[in-house]
């Protein structure tokens, strides 16, 4: 029996990254680019130490991430307990905290001698991508079977055999998927390392703004940007290749309805204190001005107060940033589903294309902005000035979130149903409707999270390509912490503890249909 | 047999992909009675700054917000010639000489405002110990731990200050950095960051921080619950330790609506334009008959002697210097 080829779903996705990120970066590399200083770039120290720092803080932070957040997520994706949902949006709403406020409560819970250290930005890391671990592995260990592991135990294996066995060899591919996810955005990391690692430690992504920006480099930086982009997807093919796609024993989800044993739950608060902690602390100074208490903060975010030289709508604001995060994710979401059939079968050639896929991980904000602005600058192709750049800037981030969430969840779904199905007589919609998408809710809503996630919280490409009457929260943030002044600070946190709320309440409303 | 679920949801993706390529061409483009004015992120004159404009001549304004300084002169030097906008506001003299090679601008900038980046005391925090004035005073003893400046490689004060050092210390300037190191300043990669971790009036553990000679009428305006009339200042400027930045607003080469796009320069040098300035960029006007506000005339200190350096300098030296500069300081 063969299946019919999938080739064609991952058309929408290739041509999203044509046209966000490869066809950009082509042309703003032959325009820019002097030969010279291809070889020469290198032989910097700034961009050495950026290479190798890089490099080994990334490695670090995902070995962090990874410890963190594999027992989180079996907990998390095996049992019910109180307040699992509100841990799940937790967890997720760490991806949009603006670093400027998280990098203020970092520095204020962490002890003095770790300011401004590596460890301090391994742990930030970790507290930023536990949830990729999450929303990655988590479906997939949601869907086995209890039997396997009853199974175990009755024969005798111990807790740790059954670990090493069943449990680890099932969610292998995904664990590998959210670890290299999870590298990637620790080897681009800009906002983190720069607030918490002070100025000696500069990842490649800080040294190609560096250029283009203050230097005038952009020549160096646009090499940098195409070596940034080789190496990951190098990195990221041998990665994929090596991997082959295990069969997943299939049984509705069911949340085991025991209670949580001491040690997880003890071992769960401590994470959940980890995420709480620098959220409390940026709900607390924003209700801080520098001798008391008060509320002005918020009474001039909310239009109650009328503060002269401070000029913010945050109702537009909210409304923008929702539009902009719906539509990134209406165009992310099916591109990435339909991609992941194609790239779900082994047999497929164009597994090789799922590399292209993680493309817009790996090329700096910056550079996509500048390349963007010179590639579509000609009639009928000007988008420059058209506000729907931003979102589809935003989708195209979010393209290899949602399809690294949804690869194990369509791998797990057993093709028998589907023939099934087509041997009962249901047409190619009804099979859509009543067998693949119902399988893939977890899938969906878990691809929704992320975009909506990464569109919110998106500051580089946006500041970018903002007009004044339609800034996001993230613009509107970063320019309240841009001057001096109690009420503008007090302000600038409030409107981060929204950003984070309004997150929280969308990731909320949509993972309430996951799992169950 | 073959599956073929797989049409429907290709149907769908495509659909998704025309809706978003149809949509796309929506914006408004400049047209005679509505010119688009490129500025960078923090510049947000009050509501209703332009209606005296739009009365006048017809012509509305949009805003297109273009990230930093920096980040606003390399996109428009990467599209010189065919600008996204007409008029370009707020290329600073450390950046207005590549503005100028690149060619972005139709015929010379005008001055619209200016500033000055100098070292900010926290008054409380400071105590009994004297206020810094010059330079030099920050490499004495009892300062030392107290500063902190933003890296200039990442910040356009840090650079303004380190530009400060060079003219205040020509070739010796290495060495008055040096010092500095030796007496413990603290680098920090952004102003956000120096003033609103490190600095102490915000908790931090440094009571001197780089910022503007117009931070402490900010304080004032800002402050909550607010100070009461004739208050003394909460923050001070160590007055000769100012480096004075310029601005610049210019008509974009390429820009189909020269003409319009002049008379809009000449209502952003104008006075009704220039005295919405202090209070809302915290900058002076540089034109002289736009008015000082109470709170500028109360708490921002009259800056006598300041550094500066021909802007041909700056371009030709800034990648030498801040190379340099890291050599020294962040090792």
């Amino acid at each position: 029996m063969r299946l019919r080829s999938t080739s064609p779903l991952a058309i929408p996705a290739v041509i999203l990254v044509l046209i966000a990120a490869v066809i950009p970066l082509i042309v703003l590399s032959a325009s820019v680019i002097s030969g010279a200083d291809v070889i020469s770039i290198w032989s910097k120290s700034s961009v050495q130490r950026a290479l190798i720092f890089s490099t080994w803080q990334a490695l670090l932070s995902t070995a962090l991430t990874i410890c963190l957040g594999l027992p989180t997520t079996w907990f998390l994706s095996r049992y019910e307990f109180f307040g699992r949902q509100v841990f799940m949006a937790l967890v997720t709403v760490t991806f949009v905290l603006p670093t400027v406020a998280v990098g203020a409560a970092f520095l204020a819970l962490l002890p003095k001698g770790l300011h401004h250290s590596t460890m301090a930005i391994v742990v930030a890391h970790a507290f930023f991508n536990i949830s990729i671990v999450v929303r990655t592995v988590g479906p997939r260990w949601n869907s086995v079977d209890d039997r396997l592991i009853d199974c175990a135990q009755t024969l005798g294996a111990s807790p740790l055999h059954i670990w090493q066995s069943i449990i680890l060899p099932l969610g292998k591919s995904a664990i590998l998927s959210s670890a290299a996810l999870t590298f990637f955005m620790c080897f681009t990391s800009y906002g983190i390392i720069s607030i918490l690692g002070g100025p000696g430690l500069a990842t490649l992504d800080i040294e190609i703004y560096r250029r283009a920006v203050q230097l005038g480099d952009l020549s160096g930086a646009a090499i940098l940007a195409v070596a940034q982009m080789l190496l990951i997807v190098t990195i990221f093919f041998i990665w994929s290749r090596g991997r082959t796609s295990e069969l997943i024993s299939f049984r509705s989800r069911t949340l085991n309805p025991q209670k949580l044993p001491l040690g997880p739950k003890c071992f769960l608060f401590g994470v959940a204190a980890f995420f709480v902690a620098p959220v409390l602390a940026l709900i607390a100074s924003s209700m801080r001005t520098g001798r008391s208490w008060s509320l002005t903060g918020w009474r001039v975010l909310l239009g109650i107060q009328n503060q002269k030289g401070i000029e913010i709508d945050t109702w537009q604001a909210m409304q923008t940033s929702a539009k902009y995060a719906l539509i990134a994710a209406g165009i992310a979401l099916p591109t990435g589903i339909a991609a992941t059939y194609a790239f779900s079968h082994r047999q497929s050639a164009n597994r090789q294309l799922s590399t292209l896929t993680i493309l817009p991980l790996a090329i700096s904000p910056v550079v996509i902005g500048l390349a963007i602005l010179i590639t579509y600058d000609f009639d009928p192709f000007d988008f420059r000035s058209s506000w729907l750049l931003i979102p589809i800037i935003h989708s195209a981030i979010a393209l290899p979130f949602v399809i690294r969430a949804a690869l194990p969840v369509v791998q797990g779904i057993p093709n028998d149903l589907r023939l099934a199905a087509a041997t009962l007589g249901a047409g190619s919609w009804r099979r859509l409707l009543t067998v693949e998408i119902p399988l893939l809710r977890p899938a969906i809503s878990t691809g929704f999270a992320f975009s909506l996630a990464m569109s919110l919280g998106e500051f580089g490409a946006t500041s970018f390509l903002t007009r004044r009457e339609s800034r996001t929260l993230p613009i509107i943030i970063a320019g309240l912490f841009g001057r001096a002044g109690e009420i503008p600070r007090a302000t600038g946190m409030a409107a981060s503890v929204v950003l984070i709320l309004v997150t929280a309440m969308i990731v909320l409303s949509v993972d309430r249909k996951s799992y169950s | 047999m073959k599956t073929q679920f797989v049409r429907p949801a290709l149907r769908a993706s495509f659909l998704a992909m025309i809706f978003l390529i149809a949509s796309s061409c929506s914006g408004t483009p400049s047209s005679t009675s509505n010119l688009t004015l490129i500025a960078y992120d923090s510049f947000l004159p009050p509501e209703g700054a332009f209606d005296a404009f739009t009365e006048e001549t017809g012509i509305t304004v949009q805003i297109a917000l273009s990230g930093d300084t920096g980040e606003m002169v390399a996109k428009a030097s990467l599209t010189s010639g065919n600008p996204e906008g007409d008029v370009m506001w707020g290329v600073d003299n450390t950046f207005i000489s590549r503005a100028i090679k690149s060619e972005i601008f139709v015929g010379d900038p005008t001055e619209v405002d200016f500033g000055y980046v100098c070292v900010n005391y926290d008054i409380a925090a400071l105590g009994e110990t004297e206020a810094p004035t010059t330079l030099n005073d920050l490499t004495a003893p009892q300062y030392k731990g107290m500063l902190v400046v933003e890296n200039p490689a990442t910040s356009s004060p840090g650079l303004a200050f380190l530009l400060g050092t060079v003219a205040a210390f020509g070739d010796n300037w290495p060495d008055y950095w040096r010092q500095l190191v030796a007496n413990d300043v603290l680098v920090v990669d952004s102003w956000s960051e120096a003033y609103y971790t490190a600095f102490t009036r915000y908790g931090g553990d440094r009571p001197l921080v780089v910022s503007y000679s117009t931070s402490p009428p900010a304080e004032m305006i800002f402050a909550d619950p607010p100070f009461p009339k004739g208050a003394p200042a909460v923050t001070g400027v160590a007055t000769e330790t100012c480096f004075k930045q310029i601005e610049y607003a210019g008509v974009l080469r390429g820009s189909e609506f020269t003409k319009q796009a002049q008379q809009l320069v000449d209502y952003l040098a104008g006075p009704i334009f220039q005295s919405l300035l202090p209070e809302s960029l915290f900058v002076y006007p540089a034109n002289e008959d736009a008015a000082l506000p109470q709170s500028f005339i109360d708490y921002a200190p009259t800056i006598t002697t300041s550094y500066s350096l021909p802007s041909e300098d700056i371009s030709q030296n800034r990648q030498a210097w801040i190379e340099q500069w890291s050599d020294i300081v962040l090792r």
